[in-house]
């Protein structure tokens, strides 16, 4: 038997569901239980002060889900599903989750995937925070943008941002006025966006749509937006195409 | 059979349109040279003018027999043109035999000549009639097979609907069941007469939603009892997070509404509301009559404001949409309305004429106010 404890969290917003992974988990002597968390903020703040190896995480959570938490994590856990819902497999398999259990579960197939974790244990871990962005359920697009700032977490939903620029490795996203920087690329946040919702109008910005007031000549060749923030943005040639399309294609 | 002859106030009519020729040809034979008195001539025409509408109706078999679209041009021709022909051979022939009789009676041997010379001119009125005869019953055929083309797609209509506001009654979201067998999974090590008690609802209600699923109507009573039902389940999940209050006085309960509308408005107040509150909330089911004796039914539900709104927002709410509108049009309304940090659903249904036995209610407001009290009671116990 290897004498490496693995340092476990259990996150689920269920006391019960909680519950039954511990119960499970104290046949194994060698997995050591360091906390619990009943949603997805405690989960992020946990694992970062915790640090443990191996987290039991459940999908549909206040705040934040399963996924988002992942995108927060600087830490690298291995990562197992639980959970109700058979439709996220396939983005828990991008995000090379160890295991997917789905509630409820029998002890054996509990065991096996804490077996899969013993044989992931030490291999190298994925950066969670890259395949969680890019990670989505087909058909979907993301609802809300989570920025770290500092010790602190904003959560935006996508209706409330205005628009977002590129800024070297980062993005700022701005809403209502303020701007919050988030690490990552105008182009792989564009592709997580409804295009019926969000418009790359230039080389460096993503426009809401429901914030346009109009489009105006700014000189003689080149366009801007006006918002409804009272904000300009300039339009390349290929965003005005891509801007009049999805404005005249009657999907909003 | 022709369809005048299934309908009586048409098989007036069409006997009446006959009234003219008859009275043309009475004023004919009237007027001929010799002229026949009237006491001859009107029982002559009647005769004639009946037995012709009758052969006119007798054409019709032949006419179903060879529909329009599905006979050649050759053997169509050539039938109808042998029948119409045959046809007026028997006319003329029954008319000649009603004149020798009139000649041999009335001892006017001069009728029966006379009626011989106009015996071409009749064959071939006979010909042109018969055919327009046939002429109007492919056109009646025609008619009929439309309305029945129609009434045929118009039970296909009534049955698909039917078949979709089955399949729209609310069916139980299976990640509930999963959810809740979960728990009760969790709870046989830690608290059997818990997990036995949490079998048992669950049993309970999926034996109350069938029976209530298989009724066209169902008291608002037995709806709230369902609903009060489920939200006892979700508490075992949910613990404290989830508290309700139902507030219905006792003479609503007999109203009759349609099967299952009420759980889907509560099932999204606790999954899209409070399972997003890491606090938690309370579900609030208001019931009131209303002035013209129908009933407003409300559901309220705090929910997390940083929540991004639902793309795949309320099918179950839609669907109980669909199905109030399906069932009272104008009758009934459905409004949502989404505050900051809470949803509110308002359903109001006019008084209808619908009757339920208003035996079959035994339980009051206070056992429904009993139960939630009791879970709540319990809750805090814990």
């Amino acid at each position: 038997m290897s004498a490496a404890t693995i340092r476990a969290l259990v996150v689920d917003d269920e006391e019960l569901a909680r519950a039954l992974i511990l119960e499970h988990l104290r046949e194994h002597p060698q997995i050591e239980v360091v906390g619990q968390c009943a949603n997805g903020f405690d989960a992020v703040k946990s694992v970062a002060e915790l640090k443990p190896d191996l987290v039991f995480l459940d999908i549909q959570m206040p705040k934040l889900d399963g996924f988002e938490v992942l995108e927060l994590l600087d830490e690298r856990p291995m990562v197992v599903f639980v959970t109700a819902f058979d439709e996220y497999a396939l983005k828990a398999f991008e995000v090379h989750a160890v295991d997917y259990l789905m509630k409820p579960f029998r002890k054996e197939r509990f065991d096996a995937a804490l077996q899969r974790v013993r044989e992931r244990m030490g291999q190298p871990r994925p950066n969670y925070e890259q395949v969680a962005q890019e990670a989505r359920a087909p058909g979907s697009y993301l609802e809300r943008i989570i920025i770290r700032d500092g010790s602190k977490l904003h959560v935006l939903p996508m209706d409330r941002v205005d628009y977002v620029v590129a800024r070297d490795d980062y993005v700022g996203v701005f809403s209502g006025g303020k701007e919050y920087l988030k690490q990552q690329t105008l182009s792989s946040l564009e592709a997580t966006l409804d295009p019926a919702e969000f418009v790359r109008i230039h080389r460096s910005s993503i426009v809401n749509l429901s914030r346009i007031v109009r489009i105006e000549p700014y000189s003689r060749d080149s366009k801007v937006v006006l918002l409804s923030t009272g904000e300009q943005l300039p339009v390349s040639r290929s965003g005005l195409t891509a801007l009049e399309e999805a404005l005249g294609n009657g999907s909003r | 059979m022709h369809p005048f002859l299934r309908n009586r106030v048409q098989l007036l009519v069409y006997l009446l349109l006959w009234v003219g020729p008859v009275a043309y040809f009475t004023y004919v034979l009237t007027s001929a040279v010799p002229a026949w008195p009237l006491r001859e001539a009107l029982p002559v025409a009647v005769g004639h003018g009946l037995l012709l509408a009758a052969l006119f109706l007798s054409l019709y078999p032949l006419c179903r027999a060879f529909p329009l679209r599905q006979t050649d041009l050759l053997p169509f021709l050539a039938t109808h043109a042998g029948t119409i022909v045959a046809a007026s051979g028997v006319w003329l022939a029954a008319g000649w035999a009603m004149v020798w009789v009139l000649d041999r009676t009335e001892g006017a041997s001069s009728r029966l000549e006379q009626y011989q010379s106009w015996m071409p001119h009749l064959f071939f009125f006979a010909e042109v009639a018969l055919s327009m005869a046939q002429a109007v019953n492919y056109l009646l055929l025609s008619m009929e097979d439309q309305r029945q083309a129609e009434s045929a797609r118009e039970l296909m209509r009534t049955l698909a609907r039917e078949a979709e506001l089955r399949s729209l009654r609310a069916q139980i979201n299976p990640h509930f069941l999963f959810n809740s067998l979960n728990s009760v999974s969790a709870l046989t090590t830690i608290d059997p007469k818990r997990a036995r008690e949490m079998c048992l609802l669950l049993a309970e209600f999926f034996r109350r939603n069938l029976d209530i699923g298989n009724q066209a109507t169902v008291p608002l009573g037995e709806e709230l009892d369902l609903v009060v039902h489920y939200l006892r389940i979700e508490q075992e999940r949910f613990g404290s997070r989830l508290q309700m209050e139902l507030d219905a006085p006792a003479e609503i309960r007999s109203f009759p509404v349609p099967p299952l509308i009420l759980q889907p408005l509560v099932e999204n107040a606790v999954k899209h509301g409070i399972a997003g509150m890491v606090e938690g909330g309370k579900v609030v089911l208001r019931v009131r009559s209303l002035t013209n004796g129908g009933v407003s039914i409300v559901v309220e539900n705090p929910f997390d404001p940083d929540q991004p709104k639902r793309r795949r927002k309320g099918v179950g709410l839609d669907n109980v949409r669909t199905r109030l509108q399906a069932r009272f049009g104008s009758d009934a309304r459905f409004e949502t309305v989404r505050e900051t940090d809470f949803f509110r659903v308002k359903v109001q249904i006019a008084a209808q004429k619908m009757h339920v036995d208003s035996d079959e209610i035994p339980v009051v407001n206070g056992v429904v106010k009993d139960v939630a009290d009791d879970v709540a009671n319990k809750r805090k116990a814990e």
